[in-house]
């Protein structure tokens, strides 16, 4: 597939100290790609470069191409942004905000007119179009920026926080958006915290740590790799003894073992150690009930990187 | 090449925003204000000593803001043209449509100064007809567009000034102090120079004093509008004592005074622009 964001070995350093970095990520056409990581890892500062808004202090960085700090303009006429916390002028009206951005895209009059109807209808704006911004709710800036960046249907939306001060029909309004974008074969790049949202939306996914990346794979190979990252529950006829958990703990490719009552949960990472846990378990006085695997949730793989990014 | 439709879309939206301002409002409504008050004031003096005036008193109220007040209302202008927008977060929105970094810097440059440039034309006018209703049928009212071009020519030294120092700083409170400290700090310089010079008989401290900001900006308009008027044959009290405060000098060295400030204020608001980043202060 083409690839239409590039950022290699990334770099931002900023006059506080402050830095990110290395990251390095790659867009494909027709992608949804989910930038996640804890506050400060660096989300923003990249999506900010990507749009040129800010100058990497090292690495490449290219949108189809272009270079963002050089070539912005080019960069906006098939690229939407929303913002972080999105702030817009106060004194327009959602309506006046929506017609500028169309005038500036290049639409005619008459286009921006229908479009502007559109955006309103699909954000769910339709009854505050005439109100001024400096009255909206957070969540109703939020829902016009997501708007906003959809105005001129361009190519690659590139939304950061899209859901952050939204309430949950809001969230279920944005989350159907993107959907719909998705199906329409456009290139998402956004960026969240909320895992969940991640894993139902995104293709791709790419986790920064502490600044830089950490990991950068499918979400589908991600949550299905059978050999890492696999999650088994062992239910028992009784409570495990220590030195069983102990036992468990001791194979190879197994990260984590947690007890609750009767029901065991173990982590592997790298390695299938099912029939091994199985025998361990059945041979133990505990007594195997059943055994049943379970995709591992992106916030279970994430916390698991990290810890991994950490030794 | 630049877009118009960027252009005209910044400069709408500048002079939108400055109308949104409340600090800004409050000034405009002053220099409104001192209007009113200054001819309330003429109206008041002794009839023999306003009689030679009378016909000049658009004058007063034309020049009267250009001393300081327009100049003030240009550096917060300028200051919060471009701090504000870093400050608040909407350069994000504005740099992120299919806008240049330099469209976008001519853009609020030019919404900036057309905000102060019909300000002035409406304070200009209004001077021009309460004068005329007040004292009666006015002369030299042709030299009216110079003064008014003049004034906009001269409040570019401050304007251009807060907009170098809200680019810089890129808070605007702190921008529009800042640029505040040189005009006054300028405007007391060149007011204890001339007083030095008078005191020690010594006109070559004057010298000096063309090298301050506040020296083209606040001369340029009362010299071009006594130029105009051809000043000697008028000889009247009023003149005189205007004259007096409302100082003159030469209009080529004034223009260049005003050219160096706004140029090298200017260099430096698009420098910053174009090789740093877009900074946000709530990230």
């Amino acid at each position: 597939m083409y690839e239409t964001v590039v950022v290699r070995d990334l770099v931002k350093v900023y006059g506080d100290g402050g830095r990110v970095g290395p990251v390095s990520l790659t867009v494909r056409r027709q992608e949804v790609y989910g930038l996640v990581g804890p506050n400060g890892s660096g989300k923003t500062t990249t999506i900010r470069v990507i749009l040129g808004l800010q100058k990497p202090s090292s690495g490449t960085v290219t949108v189809k191409g272009y270079n963002p700090f050089k070539e912005s303009k080019k960069i906006n006429l098939f690229t939407g942004y929303s913002p972080e916390l999105p702030v817009y002028p106060p004194f327009y009206t959602a309506r006046q905000l929506l017609t500028i951005t169309c005038k500036l895209k290049g639409l005619s009059r008459h286009d921006a007119k229908r479009e502007v109807d559109r955006l309103l209808d699909l954000v769910g704006l339709v009854n505050h179009a005439d109100r001024k911004i400096g009255n909206f709710s957070k969540g109703m800036v939020q829902r016009l920026s997501v708007g906003l960046a959809m105005v001129g249907d361009p190519e690659i939306l590139v939304l950061d926080e899209p859901m952050l001060g939204v309430d949950p029909v809001g969230r279920v309004q944005i989350r159907d958006i993107l959907k719909d974008l998705k199906r329409e074969g456009k290139t998402i790049i956004f960026s969240s915290h909320e895992l969940y949202e991640v894993e139902r939306l995104a293709d791709t996914v790419g986790m920064l740590y502490m600044g830089r990346t950490v990991l950068e794979k499918p979400v589908a190979e991600l949550l299905n790799n059978r050999g890492g990252g696999m999650r088994v529950v062992a239910e028992l006829k009784k409570p495990p003894r220590p030195e069983t958990l102990e036992r468990l703990r001791t194979l190879k490719g197994v990260e984590q073992v947690s007890a609750e009552a009767e029901r065991v949960t173990i982590l592997m990472n790298g390695y299938d150690v099912r029939e091994e846990v199985a025998r361990i378990l059945a041979n133990s006085d505990s007594g195997l009930v059943g055994l049943k695997t379970q995709n591992p949730t992106l916030e279970e793989v994430f916390i698991q990187v990290v810890e991994n990014a950490l030794r | 090449m630049l877009s118009a439709k960027a252009l005209t879309t910044l400069v709408a939206y500048q002079i939108r925003r400055s109308l949104a301002r409340k600090r800004l409002l409050i000034l405009i409504a002053s220099i409104f204000l001192l209007e009113i008050v200054i001819y309330l004031v003429l109206t008041r003096l002794p009839e023999t000593l306003i009689r030679p005036l009378a016909g000049y008193a658009w004058i007063i109220g034309v020049l009267a803001p250009s001393t300081a007040l327009i100049h003030v209302l240009a550096l917060m202008v300028g200051a919060t043209t471009s701090a504000e927008e870093y400050e608040v977060g909407t350069a994000d929105y504005w740099l992120t449509r299919p806008v240049t970094r330099f469209e976008y810097f001519v853009g609020n440059l030019a919404g900036g100064l057309t905000f102060l440039s019909i300000l002035i034309l409406l304070y200009s006018f209004f001077a021009a007809a309460i004068s005329s209703y007040v004292f009666g049928p006015q002369t030299g009212l042709t030299v009216l567009p110079t003064t008014a071009l003049s004034t906009i020519v001269s409040v570019l030294v401050f304007y251009s000034l807060g907009l170098a120092v809200g680019e810089l700083l890129r808070r605007s409170m702190l921008s529009t102090i800042l640029a505040g400290l040189v005009f006054f700090g300028s405007f007391i310089a060149e007011t204890y120079l001339n007083i030095v010079s008078v005191l020690n008989n010594d006109p070559s401290l004057l010298d000096l004093a063309i090298y301050l900001p506040t020296w083209g900006a606040v001369r340029l308009a009362s010299t071009t509008t006594f130029n105009g008027l051809d000043a000697p044959a008028l000889g009247t009290v009023f003149l005189q004592f205007f004259t007096a405060i409302g100082q003159t000098g030469e209009t080529g060295l004034l223009l260049a005074n005003i050219s160096a400030y706004t140029a090298a204020a200017l260099a430096v608001s698009w420098i910053r622009l174009r090789y740093t980043d877009v900074t946000r202060k709530a990230l």
